[in-house]
């Protein structure tokens, strides 16, 4: 997707302004989210019919230009977004243009990915990772749910390393590994000694897993550079990738046992970013399209 | 930017961070001349740490033939030619390094390479500067030429994988100046191996995570000198630890070559991230294809290493290479021989300059068997 116009990025960027500034409203890009009594969320099939009943705000996305390394050139031009939930949980259903389904993480390969930022606690911190303003804003806590293309089909697929980036790779002996070529990474990878050579593994890296319960990593983030993985896990999703398009969703407990997570009101108001990543575009880390801190209407 | 003094390129430059140099620096002399590629060096670093599933196009360490072997491929070229003109005013450089040539939004100039440009680690192998013209060989020295260059990471005083990390994940030991990628806290975004010019940092395609070279850490902390410096069957290399500008020691063999006779110098000062793999230039190679590679200091020292042979000091400090397998952190020249002392003050080794030689009998009568070498 390169065919944002230079006019429409100003657009954007007038939009963004907007959004940001306490005194515009909100309305224009305000997420309100269904309250479906107390029945389960639809959160693993982006195509029920559950979601159409939910209102969808269309979020024009922004280059992240804050700080270096940035984006300069925006590839992904908006993400709509639908929001359902019932007494316990709050989920989103998030859909963007993406031509390509980018997760094949080899040398030069990133993946595709989303994420809502939520505040953590009454401060009220920066959308950009919680980082401390120039304006005097202090730091603040942020609580970070993150899709990874990449991870989704590691969970459809199985893991996928140098099997499946490389199968017709010839290679004559790794130290520790069990079996024979193609060494295989669920059978052959079995014996401790093989963490030796795996350095990210041995240290217990979450990027590291070769095997994973879901797509979705919850993280925690207090400024730019600070983002860590959050030792307990709650938020869960699915992504699903068809005719250029990404829907993706992303669900967490409007209240969990976390004290790492954001709290949401059972019903009334609050607020969060959102993020997206074009992996062919090289988009990584801080290298992002963005909306920042919009409101969320949680309803009845 | 902060403002730090770079003392290859001699002048202030732009760096992320302030100037912090650490309470000693890992350094190593290779010297190109003895070097026969037979990547003996490679193979010890490839078994000790990158032979795991996901490390296979891993080089932490390699050999390449220049001018045409590259790994990966045009390395070096490639960010050569983003630089623009590289000029040097006396032995200042007037040029601009990466990190002041860096893009807005970006934090150092660099490119990503794509996984071709790791396809071919040995490309160019023993290639040629040129054509051998018929019967050029017969008629005397001919023009064409290549030499080899080992490569590692620099543990550079100004590391620009560190600089590009957002996440701060790469780190300086303070002890040892060697550089170091937190695997707890990498997230494998490859700014780092976007960033680095020698294009040192490799991206682990298991673990999702990007590892460098450690200068065998765990060896340096025991006195031990990394694997690619023991194993070095050519005995062109020597590791060691460079004192700070102003603080030389003349017994240090390190500050020895490198600061005070100055016949090592570092590849592509003009990135500017004060490299600590010292090269004793190969001095049959054109001089312009030098100057490129090396800067300016490239005159004196093919001039002080052609005079090696009769400079009896610069001759000891160059036979401690490959003598021990223990960090030698100082010397002394004993007549015509050398002895290396190791951090303790012990003595490691000493090395006559001409090894005596022994002829033994073409049969060994004991074992009842011709001998193949008799020398």
């Amino acid at each position: 997707m390169r065919n944002v116009t230079a006019v429409a990025r100003v657009g954007l960027v007038v939009l963004a302004a907007l959004a940001w500034s306490p005194a515009a409203p909100a309305s224009d890009f305000e997420i309100v989210a269904k309250h479906i009594g107390s029945g389960p969320l639809p959160t693993l099939n982006p195509n029920d019919p559950k979601w159409k009943s939910a209102a969808e705000a269309e979020l024009w996305l922004l280059p992240q230009n804050m700080i270096a390394p940035s984006l300069i050139q925006l590839t992904i031009p908006w993400l709509k977004v639908r929001a359902l939930c019932n007494d316990t949980d709050i989920a989103f259903r998030l859909e963007w243009p993406d031509p390509t389904q980018d997760y094949v993480l080899d040398i030069g390969g990133f993946s595709d990915g989303v994420a809502i930022e939520f505040p953590i606690g009454p401060a009220d911190p920066s959308p950009f990772m919680g980082h401390p303003s120039q304006d005097g804003q202090p730091a603040g806590r942020v609580h970070i749910v993150h899709w990874k293309a990449t991870w989704q089909v590691d969970m459809d697929k199985g893991f996928q390393g140098v099997d499946q980036i490389y199968p017709n790779a010839w290679w004559d002996i790794y130290p520790f590994l069990n079996g024979a070529f193609p060494f295989l990474t669920e059978q052959s990878l079995t014996a401790r000694e093989t963490l030796n050579y795996s350095p990210g593994a041995y240290v217990g890296n979450p990027v590291s897993l070769t095997k994973r319960k879901t797509p979705v990593e919850e993280l925690i983030a207090e400024g730019f550079g600070t983002l860590t993985t959050q030792p307990r896990q709650d938020a869960w999703g699915v992504g699903l990738w068809r005719a250029g398009k990404w829907t993706v969703i992303l669900a967490r407990p409007k209240v969990s046992k976390d004290a790492m997570d954001s709290v949401l009101p059972m019903q009334g108001e609050s607020k969060r970013a959102f993020a997206v990543w074009n992996g062919s575009d090289q988009d990584r880390g801080a290298r992002k399209h963005y909306f920042p801190w919009t409101s969320l209407k949680i309803g009845p | 930017m902060p403002k730090v003094h770079n003392w290859q390129i001699n002048r202030e430059m732009d760096y992320p961070y302030e100037e912090s140099r650490p309470k000693k620096q890992v350094a190593y002399v290779f010297d190109t001349n003895k070097c026969i590629e037979c990547q003996t060096c490679s193979i010890a670093c490839k078994t000790t740490w990158t032979s795991g599933k996901g490390q296979e196009y891993m080089f932490w360490n390699n050999v390449e033939t220049k001018p045409y072997g590259f790994y990966p491929l045009g390395w070096d070229v490639k960010i050569l030619e983003k630089l623009g003109a590289q000029e040097w005013a006396g032995g200042t450089y007037a040029g601009k390094t990466v990190f002041e040539s860096a893009a807005p939004g970006e934090r150092v100039l660099g490119y990503q390479p794509g996984e071709e440009d790791y396809a071919s680690p040995n490309v160019g192998e023993d290639d040629v500067s040129e054509v051998v013209q018929k019967g050029a060989f017969f008629q005397g020295i001919h023009k064409t030429w290549m030499f080899y260059l080992a490569r590692i990471c620099n543990h550079c005083t100004y590391p620009a994988c560190l600089a590009s990390c957002p996440r701060k994940a790469i780190y300086k030991r303070e002890e040892d100046g060697v550089v170091l990628i937190d695997q707890t806290r990498c997230r494998g975004y490859r700014e780092c191996v976007k960033a680095c010019p020698y294009k040192k940092v490799f991206f682990n395609l298991m673990t999702r995570v990007s590892e460098k070279c450690i200068a065998c850490y765990p060896l340096l902390e025991r006195g031990k000198q990394p694997r690619c410096v023991e194993t070095c069957i050519g005995r062109i290399r020597l590791q060691g630890w460079l004192s700070r500008a102003g603080e030389e020691k003349r017994d240090n063999p390190i500050d020895y070559l490198v600061r005070i006779r100055k016949v090592a110098i570092p590849l592509y000062p003009q990135y500017g991230l004060e490299p600590n793999v010292y090269y004793v230039p190969p001095i049959h190679v054109p001089r312009e294809f030098l100057l490129q590679m090396f800067g300016p200091a490239v005159d004196a020292a093919v001039d002080t290493y052609r005079k090696a042979k009769d400079d009896k000091e610069l001759l000891a400090a160059l036979l401690l290479f490959g003598s021990s397998d223990q960090t030698m952190t100082s010397f002394k020249r004993d007549g015509d021989a050398v002895l290396g002392y190791n951090a303790k003050g012990e003595q490691v080794v000493r090395v006559p300059f001409k090894e005596p030689v022994y002829i033994r009998p073409y049969f060994d009568e004991k074992n009842n068997v011709y001998r193949h070498n008799i020398t």
